[in-house]
């Protein structure tokens, strides 16, 4: 019922225990797509684990620790957009997002980011939004690369995914510099 | 962030803990509206009764949203407990003086019965006002509640127990 519209065929929602089954079938409609870049998602993804998924991030919501979001595009449930936490001792957040596999070349992505930076500099009141990519992860990178984030290292083995380390790039934006590019 | 919009001057927002100062003002400046709070009633009474309800929410047992009007907090409105065994909630709400006779009341029950009966799949829904609050009473009247009797001396209010009448609507109603 409650939901943030970004345009006539794109929302962003909560996602509540009643959205479990439409969640579990995109997720497994598009298992090994969202799994290539995703360590939380194991092989044999089961309901219950969906299910712990929706409440985990409920609980964290309820706590003031971050949400995350579905994306909806025309009525269907396309992917999903959070931040991974919120930490108000040094003002910051991570944002991070995954797509169903049919969902993708759409601009999902690009359009939701957006809000959930507003809202974290504007209302939440944070200095420094982080979206952290797979170096390999060439389309994910495209989208803090368009949105204007700086690229501010190599954090090396900083991630296990499905048995190896990767490393990950990090991409920051300030809300200075946020603000300076919405001015321009 | 999240919202439902009933019309263009009107929309129901999840609170979240930010809003606790707008909350306590609006029931602060509307106290004698309000005899279950108790005097100290604070700032932090109000994010503490914000949480409860998001604790609710996230347990998919409830929901505690603000009534806004011309972007200002007029009210709230909320899901008391989901009771998922029998199917039914108690909706609750109140308003700010200023607000009234705007029908928000009725808009924003009509959203959360809509809700209620359509994406939860409830089947009963509760309404419960003080016997001698009329304009509460107003509200299950005109959407067509039934009276279903008075549970006499069941709340403690301003210093004395009143009686509460009951009002229903079932989905199939």
């Amino acid at each position: 019922m409650f939901s943030y519209k970004i345009d006539e065929e794109t929302h962003l929602s909560l996602i509540e225990s009643r959205h479990a089954g439409e969640l579990h079938d995109l997720i497994q409609n598009s298992l090994e797509h969202i799994k290539e870049w995703s360590a939380w998602l194991k092989d044999g993804h089961s309901i219950e684990d969906t299910n712990d998924f929706i409440n985990r991030n409920l609980q964290q919501f309820a706590a003031n620790e971050g949400f995350g979001m579905a994306i909806w595009h025309k009525g269907e449930m396309a992917g999903q957009i959070e931040y991974n936490y919120l930490d108000r001792e040094n003002l910051k957040t991570e944002v991070g997002y995954w797509l169903g596999k049919s969902f993708q070349g759409k601009g999902l992505i690009s359009k939701s980011c957006p809000v959930l930076i507003n809202y974290a500099f504007d209302v939440l009141n944070l200095k420094r939004i982080e979206i952290r990519c797979g170096v390999e992860n060439v389309k994910s990178r495209r989208i803090p690369e368009k949105l204007g984030f700086k690229e501010e290292g190599v954090a090396r083995q900083s991630g296990l995914l499905h048995g190896r380390y990767i490393d990950h790039v990090i991409y920051g934006m300030l809300a200075e510099e946020w603000r300076n590019r919405n001015a321009a | 962030m999240f919202s439902y919009k009933i019309d263009d001057e009107t929309e129901l927002r999840l609170f979240e803990e930010r809003n606790a100062e707008q909350v306590y003002a609006l029931l602060t400046e509307n106290l004698d509206r309000h005899p279950e709070l108790n005097k100290n009633f604070s700032v932090d009474d109000a994010k503490e009764k914000i949480r409860h309800d998001l604790v609710l929410f996230s347990e998919n047992k409830g929901l505690g949203a603000g009534i806004w009007y011309q972007g200002e907090l007029a009210g709230s409105i909320r899901y008391h407990e989901i009771d998922w065994v029998n199917r039914s909630t108690e909706l609750g709400y109140w308003l700010g003086e200023a607000f009234e006779g705007k029908g928000l009341v009725i808009k924003a029950c009509q959203a959360l019965i809509d809700h209620a009966f359509s994406a939860l799949s409830l089947y009963r829904i509760v309404i419960s006002c003080a016997a001698e609050n009329k304009k509460s009473r107003a509200i299950p009247e005109k959407l067509g509640f039934k009276v279903e009797g008075v549970a006499r001396q069941s709340e403690w209010q301003q210093e004395r127990f009143v009686d509460m009448v009951i009002y229903a609507m079932l989905a199939s109603e």
